[in-house]
Formats: structure tokens, sequence, C-alpha cells
């Protein structure tokens, strides 16, 4: 469940800068994802998204990662500012 | 040779082993050719799919070094089969490959915090490390400036800038790791975080208490503590020496509850992190200027419209060069063949013996080395693309279409390259690197059309489907397009089904490095060729030879006295004669009652037990029963022959509409490829699934061939057609 003024990475919206808040206790990767940078306080940002509701690419750390809408809907973030 | 954790001596060995350590984008496969050109082996590591690449170094100060490629990984603990490999090894605790005596890490210049978390866990380890700062003259191009003094300083480790596509950094590399892998004993742990003092309380009793007991070497102790104080010593299950896991397994027992297990492994991997980037501040003096290239590049590859219009273009291109621009050089090798064929022909007298070396292994060994181009074109293209950074963008557009049929995105090219072959189809499921998505590609590459299917379908085609026309379309062409259509229906559905059982397990591509583009590097490119089409030829060719002469034996034993004839139809006669009567022919009789629910009769038995060695051979094969000589798809009298045959038992034609669609079916379904089943046998390292394939595929294709024929006749017998 998500808290005001928090969404999941999987609905998040281009251009917005947004931290990660948590994880919910559905991810089947939360180990395997805190290891590739994607932990609580991490900036992340949606770059891309498949067509027909496929994979999303978002950044962090400089990297990018392509990542599937089911374990992105287990990763709750907030907006931190705009981006530019 | 079984290793364990303790193994930390390097003495009384022939050569001292080099792995090289990174996570997948950093460039290790490029330092691997650099620092080994192609003085390199490919294997499979025994029991996975999963590829094993080594080579050797002379002359250096630790004399004789082996150097091993490992998968990518980013950590020490993730559990994909590639990963687990890189980590057993790198950990020593594989079974077949000893613990390496020095490690090379390579990290992207222009990614260093990511690449310092596998870093800060090989230092915890206590092996002695060379760590390559890779792409660094992009990382410069970019502006960015390393203090890399202070980064050797602190990862405890000499650094060494490199560009491993242009060479530079090779000499002082090779100096370094040769001086590494000779200095004993190994490096101290170091351990770049700290954790609440009542669990280093718990990890200083555990590492004492396995030094003590001499189970590990006292430079690995923190080491091991951690991972047992955190749990994480199951994940290597028999992997690890009994001794260890005995002491694990009671101080698991004594251990605080379990759920302070999962924190304590939360807490390490924050830990890590923050130790990474306060590193990156420090040692990087200027973070040059953000890098957007890529994702300006994407905003036109990734749109959800020019995106998918692209990729059907650069797929298109791809299938038009491996299904075409392959054949005149498939001709040239053809005709080698053959021409090679006829000096043996012209130099032997005829004789059994030149009968097996031109029938059996010249014909057996041609039909492997025409595959040669087809899997060049195929490799040097997604060489480019995987080099380019495209091959990832292509899977991230199609993951979602591959997801539903039960494979992931990177399916994608190896089923599309099916259509022109199997053979380099399988191969190139190496890029995919969950083995359940790559097993069940393999399993399924044979239902797709492959062009060895053409000359059967056209023969049949041509021969019995009329040439009129629906909407302006020839029902010919249709049932062509119906015959591919139905591969992959079949494809599809197999997939489905052996991801439910036999391969029933996570869907992979849950997360995806999406790499900067770059220029593809043509000198890797060429090595990776070179290495696979030698490996092509080496493996599948024996295999093939094999089967060939145990193919060609049952069709040309027990011989019959020949009559001597000098008119080729007399000679087709014979042969026709000799076939009927070899054991290939009495196998046919044998199977005939099990064919004729088909409609089939023996000589149809016979064609596809001889098709078993390539579907192709079906028409030369019925070329010689209807005793036609020189015949191919496009032969009048072998279309007349088969035309107006007649089945032996009931008297009606043999290759009756319901018959011959039965047959087609037969053929889409029916893995009728040795060279298919050789190169399945290597590529999944045994003979369990290219078995399970020939049966779950032949079962097919007799059922739904059999459906088709019992419900085709009933439907003609019923509506008097």
């Amino acid at each position: 469940m998500t808290t005001t003024g928090t969404t999941r990475l999987c609905d998040a919206v281009r251009g917005v800068l947004y931290k990660i808040k948590q994880f919910t206790p559905s991810s089947s990767e939360h180990m395997r994802l805190m290891e590739l940078g994607f932990q609580s306080g991490a900036e992340v940002s949606l770059l891309h998204r498949a067509p027909f509701q496929g994979l999303i690419k978002v950044k962090i750390k400089e990297t990018r990662f392509a990542i599937c809408l089911s374990e992105a809907s287990c990763i709750v973030v907030e907006p931190t500012v705009r981006c530019a | 040779m079984r290793s364990s954790p303790m193994v930390a001596t390097n003495s009384g060995r022939d050569a001292h082993l080099v792995a090289i350590a990174g996570n997948p984008n950093a460039g290790k496969t490029a330092l691997f050719n650099l620092l080994t050109g192609a003085n390199q082996k490919i294997a499979n590591f025994p029991g996975v799919t999963v590829e094993k690449k080594e080579g050797s170094l002379r002359d250096t100060a630790a004399g004789l070094v082996t150097v091993i490629d490992l998968p990518g990984t980013y950590s020490l603990d993730a559990d994909t089969p590639d990963e687990r490999i890189a980590q057993q090894i790198l950990l020593g605790l594989h079974s077949e490959t000893r613990r390496p005596d020095a490690i090379v890490v390579v990290a992207d210049a222009t990614h260093l915090e990511r690449s310092l978390f596998l870093t800060s866990q090989l230092m915890e380890y206590g092996v002695r490390l060379v760590f390559c700062l890779n792409m660094y003259d992009v990382a410069q191009s970019r502006g960015m400036r390393f203090d890399l003094e202070a980064l050797s300083r602190r990862i405890g480790a000499p650094v060494v800038p490199t560009v491993a596509i242009k060479g530079t950094g090779r000499s002082e590399v090779i100096k370094l790791l040769g001086e590494q892998a000779a200095t004993l004993p190994d490096s101290v742990s170091q351990r770049p975080f700290s954790l609440s003092p009542e669990t280093e309380e718990w990890r200083r009793k555990i590492a004492a208490d396995l030094t003590q007991r001499q189970l590990v070497a006292a430079s690995q102790a923190d080491f091991w503590a951690g991972r047992i104080l955190s749990g994480r010593w199951r994940e290597f299950g028999d992997e690890v020496a009994t001794k260890l896991r005995q002491a694990a397994e009671e101080w698991q027992k004594t251990l605080p509850d379990a759920a302070k297990i999962a924190d304590l492994t939360q807490t390490e991997i924050r830990a890590r992190h923050d130790w990474s980037a306060a590193l990156c501040r420090e040692v990087i003096v200027d973070g040059g200027h953000e890098h957007s290239l890529s994702d300006r590049i994407d905003r036109f590859v990734l749109n959800p419209f020019f995106g998918p219009m692209l990729f059907i273009a650069v797929m298109a291109v791809v299938f038009q060069s491996v299904f075409t621009w392959a054949t005149p050089l498939m001709d040239l090798l053809d005709s080698g063949v053959n021409l090679l064929k006829s000096g043996v022909v012209q130099l032997m007298p005829e004789s059994i013996w030149r009968s097996l070396v031109v029938d059996g292994a010249l014909s057996g060994v041609g039909s492997v080395v025409v595959f040669l181009p087809q899997i060049m074109i195929l490799f040097l293209f997604i060489g480019l693309l995987e080099d380019s950074g495209y091959l990832a963008r292509a899977a991230f557009l199609v993951d979602r279409l591959m997801v539903r049929s039960g494979l992931s995105g990177k399916s994608f090219i190896p089923l599309l390259s099916s259509f022109a072959c199997a053979i380099p189809g399988i191969m190139a499921t190496r890029t995919i690197k969950n083995e359940r998505d790559r097993l069940a590609t393999i399993m399924v590459a044979p239902l797709m059309t492959c062009s060895a299917r053409l000359p059967v379908y056209a023969l049949l085609i041509g021969s019995f489907v009329p040439t009129t026309r629906f909407f302006g379309l020839r029902l010919q062409g249709i049932t062509l397009l119906g015959l591919y259509l139905l591969g992959m229906l079949g494809a599809v559905v197999a997939a489905k089904v052996l991801r439910r059982t036999l391969l029933r397990g996570p869907r992979s591509m849950l997360i995806l490095e999406l790499p900067d583009y770059k220029v593809p590097n043509l000198r890797n490119i060429g090595v990776g060729l070179w290495l696979r089409s030698k490996l092509f030829l080496q493996r599948a060719g024996k295999i093939i030879l094999a089967i060939s002469i145990v193919l060609w034996f049952l069709s040309s034993f027990p011989r019959e006295a020949v009559v001597d004839s000098t008119t080729s139809t007399a000679n087709s006669h014979n042969s026709s004669e000799s076939l009927r009567h070899s054991y290939a022919g009495k196998i046919g009789s044998v199977l005939e009652p099990v064919l004729q629910p088909l409609g089939y009769d023996w000589k149809i038995g016979v064609g596809l037990l001889a098709s078993f060695a390539a579907r192709e051979v079906f028409v030369a094969t019925l070329g010689t029963l209807y005793n036609v000589a020189d015949a191919d798809e496009n032969s009048e009298s072998l279309r007349h022959a088969i035309t107006t045959d007649v089945n032996s038992h009931n008297g009606q034609p043999l290759f009756n509409f319901p018959m011959v669609a039965g047959l087609l079916v037969f053929f889409a379904f029916a893995m009728q490829c040795v060279s298919t089943v050789a190169i399945m046998r290597r590529e999944t390292n045994g003979w369990k699934w290219p078995l399970l394939a020939v049966l779950y595929t032949y079962v097919l294709a007799y059922v739904c061939a059999f459906a088709t024929y019992q419900g085709l006749s009933w439907f003609r017998d019923t509506l008097h057609l």
C-alpha cells in the first residue's frame, strides 16, 4: 500500500526524479535489486516504456536497467524534484 | 579435482590460474581476448550450459598462467546459473576448477561505483587482485579524472587504466597478474565496513573457530564467518567442504533468531553501497559531464512507434542475410564437397570402402560443413548487435511478446534464425542467460520451419496442391504459409508446456542492464566468430560423422550382387532394389504397421528413416525408390512417379490428398536432422535434451499427421469428394 505522495515505480512518470522509499514484501528480487543499487534513499527515474505493457527503462546511479512491471510495482517511490 | 576453500597454496602446480571477473558489459571478454588472443578454447562447465573460456599466457612473472574468463556478475550472491559459476570459481567452491591464484577485476571506468560492490566482496575474501579501470578513454573523453593511487591504496590492489579494445594496458596487466599469481600468501582480508558491535563479536567468534579448526585459511575466516552469520552458506549446498558445512550448521544453532539474518544481509548491502559511494567521491577527482547520448538514441530506438519498426527492419536484414546471402557460399561449399566426392570416385575402385568414404563420411561431413556460412553470418550479426548495445534493446522491445509464449525477449533472435536453420539458432541461444529459457528455446527451435524442409514442401505442394487462386493468392503459397504458421504455433505451445512442466521456474528478464551504445569492436567479433566456427566443425562434425556412417550402413547392407549395367535407369533400378533389401528397407517394412494409420507404406518408411539424417534426403531417397536418376524437388519424372504410385495394401493412390497433408504436417513437426541433434547435444552438455526433443517432436508429428490423415479421409469419404 502506498502512502500519500508516494507511488510505485511501475506508475512513475517520465521527467520526474524519484527516491526509493521501500520494497513491498511481494518482491521476489529484493536482494538482487538492492545489490544493483535499488535501495531506500536511492534516486531513480523512468526513461522509457516498452510497447504493450512490457519492460520499463529506469536510471539509477548512472546505470540504465530494464525492469519488468511486476517487479517495478514492488518498489515504492516518492517524487523529489522535477527534472529539467 | 575437487577443491575446497582451504586451498590456499600455489605451489606444486603446472600453471597458475587467474580468473577475469567483473560486471556484465565491463569489457571482460575484450580484456580476455586482448590477453590471450586466439589462443583460447571454449567448452561448457560440467553439468550446465554455461560457457567456459580458457586461454593461456606464457612468460609471465609466474611462468605459465591459465586465464579463465568468468561470466559477468554483479555480486558473489547472485543465483542465475552463469553467475553461480563465477561465484563458485571465485570462492574456490567449483568441483572442476580450483580457486584462482589471482583475480583480474574489470571495472567500467564510466560506472566505477557499480563495479565496486563486487570488488568489496573480493577484497573481503582476501584473494590477490589486479584492478583494471577499463574503458578509460571513454571516461577521459567525458572529462572524468581519477586519483588512481588513492584507488589502489583503498582497495589494496594495483590499478591499471585499460582500453581493452585498443590494447592499452596489456603489458602492465600481464606483468601485474603474473606477480600477483606468483605471490604467496594470499592477500589480507579487507572488509571495507563495520557492522554493529554485537554482530562483529559473533563474527569474530565464528572466524576464530573456523581458523582454530583449520577449516579455512586465516585470511578468509572473516569472509566465511560473515556468510555463516547471515545464513548465506546454504546457497553453496554440496559445494562447500563438508567440515565447513558442519561448522556452519553448528553455529547456526547458537546464533540470534532467523529474523536478523535477512536484516544483516541488507545491512551489509547498504554498507557496501555506502563504501562504494564514499570511495568514488574520494577517487573521482572530476566527474566530467553527464553522458546522455545513449538516452538520446534510445528516444528513437525504444520509441513505441519507431522502435518496433526499426526492430523489424533490423531483423529483416539479419533474417535475409542468414536465409539468402549465405546461399551462394553454401552452394560453393556443396560444390566443393561434390568435387571431392567425384575425385574419390575417380581415384578409388568401386568397393564398399569407396561407398563408405563417399556416401558415408564425405556426405555426412559435407552436410555439416555447408551450414558454416549461415552460422558465421548469423554470429557476425549477433556480435555486431550485442557489441553495439542494440541486442539488449531488441530484447527490451519484444520481451512482452515472448513472455506470453513462455520465453524471454532474448529468445527472439535464435527463433528467427531457426527459420533458416535450427543449428545457428540453437547456437545463438548462448545470449540467453536464464538456463530454463535457454533450454526451452533450444527445445522449440527445431519446430520453426527451416530451409531444409523447403525441398520436401516444394515437391509435395508442387505435386498435389492445385494451382488455383483464392482472392488472388495461389493456394500453393497459402499452403506453404500455413506450414510456417503451423511450425510457429507448435513452438509456442511446446514452449508453454515445457515452461509449465519440465522447465518450470521463475521467468527471467526481471531486470536487465541496458549498456551504453558503442561502436562494435571487429577484433572481438572476429575472435568470437573464429572460435565458434572451429567449435562447430570439431564437435558437431564428429557426431555427424558417426551417425552418417550408421545410416549409410543401414541403407547399404546387406549387399546384393549388383548386375553390371551402364545405363543410369538400370543403375537406379539396382539402387532401388538394394535399398529395398537393405536394413533400412527392412526397418521400413517392419515400421509399416505403425505407419499404415498415417496412410504410408514401406517406401515412405524408408524415406522417413533416411531423412532422419536430414530432411532434404527424403526427396533423394524417393528418387532412388522410384528409380528416378538425379531427383530433386523440381524433377517432373519424380512428380509423375509419386502421383501415379499406388498403395500396395488397398490399391488406392499412395500419395492421396489426406496422406500428403498428413505427411506435410509430419515434416512440419518432426526433428529430422542429425546435425540439430548433434548441436543440441553439444549445447546442452548431454543426450537428455536432444533425445527428449526427438521423442516429443516425433510423437507430436505422428499424432498430428494421424489426426490430419484420418480426419481428412473421413471428411473425403463422408462427402464423397
